[in-house]
């Protein structure tokens, strides 16, 4: 039995839980690779012309699985804490996939107030996958992987974005989080949803475009987890996407507690809560006294790498600029 | 209390009842004008790229009635996952951009946010005013009740009818809106509806050889507002073609606001009709929209037009689904996608050639393979 596992989505936050889930499991996992243009050819011949870059993506990792593994893991994503929400595309994502892919089961991710994930949904759809399994193997199973989660995510308030933090769990020797090597005192805070910020071949690698420059990198999950949900001081309204508000809170705590020189915000074409988040991210922060400078990435499947490296640098040089006319 | 200059967002006529309720609290009331390109161009211009069109119609609308100087405008919330719930505050931030101070009175559902939807009763009825609500409240009822009444008589009176009858009738219908957004009490309404009722059930019959049954489903502001539909429930009524609506306000209203505060599960109808492609609530009107394509094929109709604003993030979800459904029963489909670059001749061009379509396959089903193709195009 292999089961196949999209590196898509979430998986940049959950990779850990799920695969040393099912390698407690003794279930033989293929995780997809990274996005590659046949992956992502395919996930464009597949999905609907209307949905966003990162659900194409997805049915293209599923396409790859296709036909390498017996069964396909299917993440989909509902509750997230009292009144959150994702986003209703990610809600339905399996419903939207299993007839394309009929071989893949769901995997529903709830999470309660608490933010803990709930193992109800995973126990009723494990039977399929590991027949006959005894609920006491489940639960040490689960706990195992929770404990990998947990000790992933304390990387990140270490200050390893997720990526790093996974490479390091992997046991390979990551690079110090944050600083470059030859420091130019410019921060960046690259601001998004994670299958944005840490798909390369969605975002054309900009992380290590900015390295390269020398910026000092910095994203949404290595801020304090007490700041994660804050309200900027004219929002009225929380934002019940949680990723939005994280987003929020994020450009809120890099434009004051930890201030940065600009913020870039990453968003996929057609991302319907990141028009909203966007549009109330620009206003609050043109409200803001001595705000960080914004850009505002748009990426799809027509992104090409020396378009975007061209706004980058542009920015780049705008910052220092700024920075320069701000010190004389 | 202060009388306040209010105004509300576009949504077809079922303003007019909310303005009929207005007036009766003693607000003065702003009157968005109807949907036009205007509009379209004011909205899109201030609004993000990708937001959905209610979105742009309101920030339009709103921008279009400045100049009379409204105080507060009132709409309603929403708890996501569908990106409604935000628009008050978007709105408020876009306009506020603009250097307008503008304030939004939302409606949150009640169940979810009882104490601020008190707050607002206070703060706008608390004088003495709220005794005029039962009245107020009653009137904007009836006259609801009897647009939908018009409504739903209409659409299944005009395959009936010939051509020129149903011009008629159409024209009856319009007349009878002015007339119910001018009447004054519920006695005036209730004889407007006699009167309308018994004038066009006397329209001389004359029945088709075939009629042809179309649903339309969809988001429900793109459903109900003919200005973003391009008129598209009378123009397919005009055709002779029996449109069934699936979104009535007071239908939705019930359900959300009523039987949702008393926790009834109203949806279970739906998500069960549903349950073989969506299995789950996911925001806006998602479920509703592929349950009545299931509806709409187990009772038979000859096809279903799916409207959305463009991005609508549940009903890009329920279009792919609708798609599988018209895939697999072999049930004809058409999503329209709407945004501010939609052209009505564009929308209505694809819109026969559906209808066509729809019309020649039951001919030929019905017929057979050798049949003799019979329909000419109804437009």
């Amino acid at each position: 039995m292999l089961l196949g596992i999209p590196r898509s989505l979430f998986f940049f936050y959950y990779n850990p839980f799920w695969t040393s889930l099912w390698r407690e499991l003794e279930v033989e996992c293929l995780v997809s690779p990274p996005t590659t243009p046949a992956i992502l050819q395919q996930g464009l011949e597949l999905a609907l012309d209307e949905f966003c870059l990162p659900v194409k993506v997805h049915y293209g990792h599923l396409a790859y699985l296709e036909n390498r593994v017996d069964l396909i893991f299917s993440p989909a994503f509902g509750r997230w804490g009292k009144r959150g929400h994702f986003c209703p595309k990610l809600k339905a994502i399996h419903d939207l996939v299993k007839h394309r892919f009929p071989r893949s089961i769901e995997f529903w991710h709830d999470l309660d107030e608490k933010e803990i994930l709930q193992p109800g949904p995973w126990w009723k759809a494990i039977p399929s996958i590991v027949p006959g399994v005894k609920r006491k193997r489940f639960r040490a199973a689960w706990g195992e992987a929770c404990r990998q989660q947990a000790a992933f995510q304390q990387l990140w308030v270490a200050g390893y974005n997720p990526a790093e933090a996974a490479a390091r769990l992997g046991g390979e020797n990551a690079a110090e989080p944050g600083e470059p090597e030859h420091p130019s005192g410019l921060k960046i805070a690259v601001l998004g949803h994670p299958y944005l910020v840490y798909d390369e071949a969605l975002n054309q690698q900009i992380l290590a475009l900015l390295h390269t420059k020398n910026v000092g990198v910095y994203t949404k999950e290595t801020i304090p987890p007490s700041a994660r949900k804050k309200l900027w001081p004219s929002q009225g309204k929380e934002v019940f996407w949680p990723l939005g508000q994280e987003l929020l809170a994020a450009a809120l705590h890099y434009s004051t507690a930890e201030r940065v020189d600009g913020i870039i915000f990453l968003t996929a074409c057609l991302c319907g809560p990141d028009a909203i988040t966007g549009e109330l991210l620009e206003k609050y922060m043109a409200r803001t006294d001595a705000a960080p400078a914004l850009l505002n990435l748009t990426l799809d499947e027509h992104t090409g790498r020396a378009g975007l490296e061209t706004r980058v640098e542009a920015f780049i040089d705008l910052l220092h600029w700024r920075k320069k006319n701000a010190a004389v | 209390m202060p009388r306040y200059k209010a105004s509300v967002a576009q949504l077809g006529t079922a303003i007019i009842p909310i303005k009929s309720i207005m007036l009766e609290l003693g607000f003065d009331v702003i009157m968005p004008p109807p949907v036009s390109k205007e509009t379209l161009m004011l909205g899109s211009s201030h609004t993000p790229e990708f937001a959905c069109l209610p979105l742009k119609v309101n920030v339009g609308s709103y921008l279009q009635i400045l100049p009379q100087e409204p105080e507060v405008i009132f709409m309603v919330g929403g708890v996501g996952p569908c990106r409604f719930g935000l628009y008050g505050e978007v709105q408020k931030e876009i306009l506020h951009s603009l250097g307008y101070d503008l304030e939004f009175v939302v409606l949150e559902p009640p169940k979810e946010h009882l104490s601020e939807v008190i707050d607002i009763f206070v703060r706008f009825l608390g004088d003495g005013t709220w005794r005029r609500l039962p009245r107020a409240l009653y009137i904007g009822y009836k006259k609801l009740i009897a647009l939908e009444k018009i409504d739903k008589k209409v659409l299944a009176l005009a395959p009936h009818l010939n051509a020129i009858w149903r011009q008629k009738l159409w024209e009856e219908k319009e007349a009878f809106v002015r007339k119910i957004d001018n009447a004054a009490g519920a006695a005036r309404v209730d004889r407007i509806v006699r009167e309308t009722m018994a004038k066009i059930d006397s329209f001389p019959r004359e029945e088709p050889e075939e009629i042809f049954r179309l649903m339309i489903t969809g988001e429900f502001f793109m459903v109900l507002e003919p200005g973003v539909n391009f008129h598209l429930e009378k123009y397919l009524s005009l055709a002779g073609i029996e449109v069934d609506r699936t979104i009535f306000f007071w239908d939705w209203f019930k359900k959300a606001v009523f039987l949702s505060m008393l926790r009834v599960n109203w949806q279970k109808e739906y998500l069960d009709l549903a349950r073989p492609y969506l299995s789950r609530f996911v925001g806006g009107h998602a479920v509703e929209s592929v349950a009545h394509t299931m509806e709409a094929f187990n009772k038979g109709y000859d096809g279903l037009i799916h409207l959305a604003p463009f991005g609508c993030m549940p009903e890009v979800t329920a279009m792919s689904l609708i798609r599988q459904i018209g895939r697999e029963k072999r049930f004809p489909t058409l999503s329209l996608l709407l945004d501010e670059h939609a052209s009505g001749t564009g929308v209505i061009t694809r819109v026969e050639a559906f209808v066509d379509l729809v019309k020649n396959r039951k001919l030929y089903e019905r017929q057979g393979r050798g049949g003799q193709k019979v329909c000419r195009s109804s437009f």
